[in-house]
């Protein structure tokens, strides 16, 4: 691990009643983020990146989580309020976490 | 002016230039009108509650657009708070007029078309978003009652609005204009139309490609050119022509359904949040009812709570209140009305963030909260007419009651236990009645069957998000069966 390692951190909901298979989600995303060179750290509100993983649109992880780190939240199928297909959520989630990192390279606004 | 007195609403109403028929006449004053008055009076509370500084809490909200006190209904739910205060409002405006005050239509169809809207423009690049909120703002900064139009009459139901006979079984465009739209059809079952500034109307169901005409939704003025109502019959409603004040059962409030026409009504561009995007008529139809029910977790309660008042007091009054059965089906019934209120609390505390920043319920929630909905007034309807004993439907009149002769014998045996007059035995008996027979049976019976949709579209819905596999695999992973 580098000093200057990205962290990207997954934080769950708790999982009492989920609509999409977030254990299957997460493990989706941390190998690709792994493969990008990534640390994927789990239920860590001070990563550089956060993304909340809520199993239901109750979305606890988020509701009852605590950080102001750039984020992505999903909550069931859906990527910040947006629906999208459970098939879909891992690759959104990806370009989401890319795009920020990409846009902090080259110094444009997140 | 963000908040109107219940005068000034009162008084608004007069001066809208509507045209009503009610039983095949043209209603000269809807306000003063003795069978439309009631439900007026039903939303007037919706203005003299918010008021009132005891009531402010649940009844006024700040505007997100303005930061103003507003009233609750002209509100767009910006937390879970809202949602779960939303559902205390409505039962405290039940327990308040033991009917339907009408208004909560307008807030559930404002709060599913801001949604709705905001993800069409992000998807499509529409600009409906920013001509809702404008309208938003207008009805929030003079405190409108805005009727929330979805029921087309819809003909055969197994046919599709473009294929049915006659076009105007559902609402649609006959005319695209370079400054807006013309629209025919009818809105049917409409509640409290006649005591409503502004209308909304949404598709009823979700579209396809040959309906794209049918996709419409857009807001009118109630007194629009080209719109007319024709007020829905009542039970027992001619009650109200009699003048007296027992056998109306509750001779303050009610409410009213419509059926609203379109005869080629001219809609200006700025006015239309939907016209042929059918793509997105079932998100609306789906999050306009998923509101619509959880309203229901709310209202119907409160009713509820005056029904079970009303048994109790049937009971006191004819001495059968210490009966161990009598007790228990009373706990039956607040066990019921309060499962109930619970679902309407749940889906309101699950509920979530859209993109547009309003907050949906937790749609299978709500969809459970209306299926319990369909049932357990009915039980609670039961239990109360159980208790009141057969005198609730076989009576002496009022004016029987009042007549110098035989009002002694009215007097004498209707009486109950020693110490109550049989005015209040009847009085109570009469409006057990109102609830589970008379006008205001159409809210507290059917419009909890079929409002916000009959029973099988919420089972629809159940279906969709009930998660049968996760279940499966749960109950694979006990059994020790190898999961997916
Ligand atoms: C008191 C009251 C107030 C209302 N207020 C409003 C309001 O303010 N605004 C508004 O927009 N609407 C309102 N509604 C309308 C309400 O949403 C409808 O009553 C409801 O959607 C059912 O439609 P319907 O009455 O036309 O029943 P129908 O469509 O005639 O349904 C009757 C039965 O047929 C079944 N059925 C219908 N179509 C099909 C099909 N295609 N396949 C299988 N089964 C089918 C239904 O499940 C039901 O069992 C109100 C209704 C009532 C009773
Ligand atoms: S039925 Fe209930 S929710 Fe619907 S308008 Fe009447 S009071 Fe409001």
């Amino acid at each position: 691990m580098t000093e200057n390692m990205r962290t990207i951190s997954i934080n769950f909901c708790g999982g009492c009643n989920p609509r999409i298979d977030c254990g299957r989600l997460a493990a989706e995303v941390r190998h690709a983020l792994d493969k990008q060179g990534c640390k994927v750290l789990v239920n860590q509100a001070d990563a550089d990146f956060v993304v909340f993983l809520s199993g239901c649109t109750a979305n606890c992880a988020w509701r009852y989580g605590d950080s102001d780190r750039p984020q992505a939240i999903v909550a069931g199928a859906s990527l910040d309020s947006f629906a999208l297909g459970e098939n879909e959520l891992a690759a959104e989630i990806i370009n989401r976490v890319s795009d920020y990192f990409a846009k902090l390279e080259n110094h444009l606004p997140g | 002016m963000p908040m109107k007195t219940a005068q000034q609403y009162e008084d608004s109403l007069r001066k809208l230039k509507l045209k009503v028929y009610l039983q095949g006449e043209l209603v000269d004053n809807p306000v003063d009108h003795p069978i439309i008055r009631p439900s007026m009076n039903s939303v007037k509370m919706t203005y003299a509650l918010a008021e009132d500084p005891q009531y402010a809490e649940l009844m006024t909200a700040t505007s997100h657009l303005t930061g103003n006190k507003i009233n609750r209904f002209c509100h767009l739910h910006r937390s879970t708070d809202d949602l779960v205060k939303k559902v205390k409002m409505q039962r405290l405006l039940g327990q308040k007029t033991a009917a339907c005050f009408q208004r909560c239509v307008g807030m559930d169809a404002i709060n599913a078309v801001d949604s709705v809207t905001f993800e069409m423009d992000k998807k499509l690049g529409t600009n409906y978003h920013e001509r809702f909120t404008k309208f938003l703002l207008m009805m929030q900064e003079e405190d409108l009652t805005v009727d929330g139009a979805m029921t087309d009459p819809k003909g055969d139901r197994g046919l599709a609005p473009s294929k049915q006979d006659d076009p105007d079984l559902y609402v649609h465009v006959v005319e695209k204009r370079e400054d807006g739209i013309v629209v025919r059809g009818a809105k049917a079952h409409q509640t409290g139309a006649v005591n409503s500034h502004w209308i909304l109307i949404m598709p009823t169901i979700s579209m396809g490609k040959d309906d794209a005409d049918y996709a419409v939704s857009f807001v009118a003025p109630a007194d629009a050119e080209g719109i007319f109502y024709i007020y829905g019959r009542q039970s027992c409603d001619t009650r109200k022509l009699e003048g007296g004040d027992i056998d109306v059962g509750n001779r303050q409030f009610g409410g009213h359904e419509a059926l609203m026409v379109f005869d080629n009504v001219f809609i200006p561009w700025e006015h239309v949040f939907m016209c042929g995007e059918y793509e997105f008529s079932g998100l609306l139809v789906e999050r306009f009812a998923g509101y619509h029910r959880q309203s229901y977790g709310g209202c119907k309660v409160g009713v509820g709570d005056v029904l079970i008042g009303a048994a109790a007091l049937a009971a006191d009054y004819n001495g059968a209140h210490k009966a161990s059965h009598v007790k228990d089906k009373l706990i039956e019934m607040v066990h019921l009305n309060e499962t109930l209120y619970a679902c309407g609390i749940a889906c309101s505390a699950e509920g979530y963030k859209t993109a547009s920043g309003t907050y949906l319920i937790d749609l299978l929630l709500a969809n459970v909260c209306k299926q319990n909905v369909t049932r357990f007034p009915y039980e609670i309807a039961r239990l109360a007419e159980d208790i009141a004993g057969g005198l609730m439907v076989t009576m002496p009149s009022e004016k029987d009651l009042r007549h110098p002769e035989i009002g002694k014998i009215v007097e004498k045996y209707l009486r109950g236990v020693a110490g109550v007059p049989t005015e209040y035995r009847m009085r109570i008996l009469r409006l057990i009645e109102n609830l589970t027979l008379g006008t205001a049976a159409v809210g507290y019976r059917t419009e909890s069957m079929h409002g916000a949709g009959s029973p099988q579209a919420q089972r629809i819905m159940i279906a969709r998000q009930g998660n049968i596999e996760q279940k499966k695999e749960l109950a694979k992973a006990i059994a020790g069966i190898p999961l997916k």
